[in-house]
C-alpha cells in the first residue's frame, strides 16, 4: 500500500526541530531511519499528519567518547545507524556488545538506514538495541523545547512500542559507559530466520569491580512487552557463575511471572531463555578461565 | 492548517543525471524512480521492506527504495539496476546468474544483483554462508535460492582471482 498524504518538515537545526515538535506534538512522527515507521505508514497502522525528518539535523550523527561523571562514556547521536555500530572504530572498541546485537538486525539495506536512537524510540519488544540498552545500563537523553532529561533504559520502556518520551521530545542521544578490557558482553537471540524478529533474546553485561563481586546485568527480551532486567538472576550470576543448575532454576522462578499469559508459547519462550542464559553463562566462564591463564 | 498534499522540490542525481522534480511528500523513492523517472527495473514487491526487490544504491549504499521517501534523496546520488548495468559493474554477476539459471521470472533479480555486488565489495573473501546471510533480506519465489547462491559464490572466486 501507499502512504496516506502527509506534510513534511526537514529541520536543519535542533532549534527548528524542537519548535516543530512543540507545535505539532502528537500529530507529528519523527522520521529517522524509517525502517519501522515507513512500513507502518504504508500499512496505515499509524496516521500522523506531519513527518519531521531529522536526517539533515546538524551534528546528530556523531559518536563521541567523553569523560562522564562515572568514567569514560560513549555518546551515540540521534543519526548513528546500525551499520555504524558494526563499522565505526570507537563504537566497536567501546561498545562491543552493541556490535554483537547489530549483527542480528535485518539485513545490510536495513542496517544502512536504521538508527540506534530510532530503535530505542520505537521500543519493539523483540528489538535488539532496547535489550542491549537495558543490559548496558544505558541512559537515554530526551530533548524538547522545555529542556532535556536523562532517563535510564530500565525506566525508558513502558510497554510494547511505548516509552516515556513525550510527543514534543526526541531521543537526542544514548549514553553508555565505555567497555573496559576486562568487561564481558554477550548478546544472542533465537529467531525463525536471520531477518525475522527474535522470539527470545538475551544480553549480558559483566563489569568487574575491585574488591567486590562484579556488576552483572542480565536482560531478556521477547518474554514480556518490554526488555527486562533480571535482577535476582543477575545477582546470583555475580556470586557464582559456575552453578548452571541453580541459575537455571532461579531464571525460571524469576521469568515465569513475567511470561504469564502475555504471549502464546510462554513455555517455549522460557525454554529458549534458559538455553540463551546457558550460552551467556558458559561464555562468561570461558572469559574468566582465559583471564586466569594470562 | 497543515497542508498534506503540497508538492516538494526534489533535486537529486539518478544514474549520474541531475534531476529536478516536484513530488508529493508521501511518494516513496521506489515510486519516484518507476513512475516519475521511468526506470522500472526497480521492482516493487511488498512495499513494506520484506522482499528486497526495490534495493538501489543511495550515495553508494544499498537501501530499500520502498522504505524511503523520494524527498529524502535530496542532494543525493541514486543508482538503479539500469545505471549499474550500463556501467558494466554487474556484468560478471549477470553472466553468472544467466549460466546458473539463478532467475526464472526475474522479478527479484535486480535487487539480488545490487545486494550481491554490495556484499562482494564489502567482503571479497565472503564464504557461502556469508552469501546466504547477505541475501536474507531478499525473497525469490522461483529458484529455491541455491542457483543464486551458486552464482554469487562463483563470482566471489572469480573476482578474488582477477
Amino acid at each position: 500500500m501507499k502512504l496516506a498524504p502527509i506534510a513534511y518538515l526537514r529541520p536543519r537545526t535542533e532549534e527548528e526541530l524542537l519548535a516543530a515538535l512543540a507545535r505539532h506534538g502528537s500529530r507529528a512522527a519523527i522520521l529517522a531511519g524509517g525502517q519501522s515507521l515507513i512500513p507502518e505508514l504504508a500499512l496505515r497502522q499509524r496516521a500522523p499528519q506531519v513527518l519531521v525528518d531529522i536526517n539533515r539535523l546538524e551534528g546528530a550523527g556523531g559518536v563521541r567518547c567523553i569523560q562522564g561523571d562515572d568514567g569514560p562514556e560513549l555518546r551515540i547521536g540521534a543519526l548513528t545507524r546500525h551499520d555504524d555500530v558494526q563499522t565505526d572504530h570507537a563504537l566497536r572498541t567501546h561498545a562491543p556488545m552493541l556490535a554483537l546485537a547489530a549483527a542480528h538486525i535485518g539485513n545490510a539495506a536495513v542496517r544502512n538506514r536504521g538508527t540506534v536512537c530510532g530503535s530505542l524510540a520505537q521500543a519493539d519488544p523483540a528489538a535488539e538495541f532496547p535489550l542491549a540498552a537495558v543490559a548496558l545500563n544505558a541512559r537515554i537523553v530526551l530533548r524538547s523545547a522545555r529542556g532535556a532529561r536523562v532517563v535510564a533504559a530500565d525506566d525508558f520502556f513502558t510497554g510494547a512500542n511505548a516509552t516515556v518520551r513525550q510527543p514534543d521530545e526526541y531521543v537526542a542521544e544514548v549514553r553508555i559507559a565505555c567497555a573496559q578490557p576486562r568487561d564481558y558482553g554477550f548478546f544472542d537471540e533465537v529467531a525463525r530466520r536471520p531477518t525475522a524478529p527474535a522470539i527470545v533474546g538475551v544480553a549480558l553485561s559483566v563489569r568487574p569491580r575491585p574488591g567486590e563481586a562484579p556488576d552483572v546485568r542480565l536482560a531478556i527480551g521477547g518474554v514480556s512487552d518490554r526488555p527486562q532486567l533480571l535482577e535476582r538472576t543477575s545477582l546470583a550470576l555475580a556470586r557464582d557463575p559456575r552453578d548452571a543448575a541453580a541459575l537455571r532454576a532461579l531464571l525460571h522462578a524469576e521469568l515465569a511471572p513475567l511470561a504469564q499469559h502475555q504471549h502464546p508459547g510462554a513455555a517455549y519462550r522460557l525454554h529458549l531463555a534458559a538455553v540463551l542464559l546457558e550460552r551467556a553463562r558458559a561464555g562468561w566462564c570461558r572469559h574468566l578461565d582465559e583471564r586466569l591463564k594470562t | 492548517m497543515i497542508d498534506e498534499t503540497m508538492a516538494l522540490r526534489l533535486r537529486c542525481s539518478v544514474n549520474g543525471r541531475e534531476r529536478v522534480d516536484d513530488v508529493p511528500a508521501r511518494m516513496t523513492l521506489a515510486d519516484y524512480l518507476r513512475d516519475v523517472v521511468g526506470l522500472t527495473g526497480t521492482r516493487l514487491g511488498c512495499e513494506q521492506g520484506a522482499c528486497g526487490a526495490c534495493t538501489v544504491l543511495l550515495d553508494g549504499k544499498a537501501v530499500r527504495a520502498c522504505l524511503m521517501l523520494a524527498v529524502q534523496a535530496e542532494g543525493m546520488h541514486v543508482q538503479t539496476i539500469e545505471g549499474l548495468t550500463a556501467g558494466g559493474r554487474l556484468a560478471d554477476l549477470q553472466d553468472a546468474f544467466h549460466r546458473h539459471a539463478a532467475l526464472q521470472c526475474g522479478f527479484c533479480t535486480a535487487g539480488m544483483l545490487i545486494t550481491a555486488d554490495d556484499a562482494l565489495r564489502k567482503d571479497p573473501a565472503i564464504s557461502r554462508e556469508g552469501v546466504k546471510r547477505a541475501l536474507t533480506g531478499h525473497i525469490c519465489r522461483c529458484t529455491g535460492y541455491q542457483p543464486i547462491v551458486d552464482a554469487i559464490v562463483e563470482v566471489a572466486q572469480e573476482r578474488r582471482h582477477a
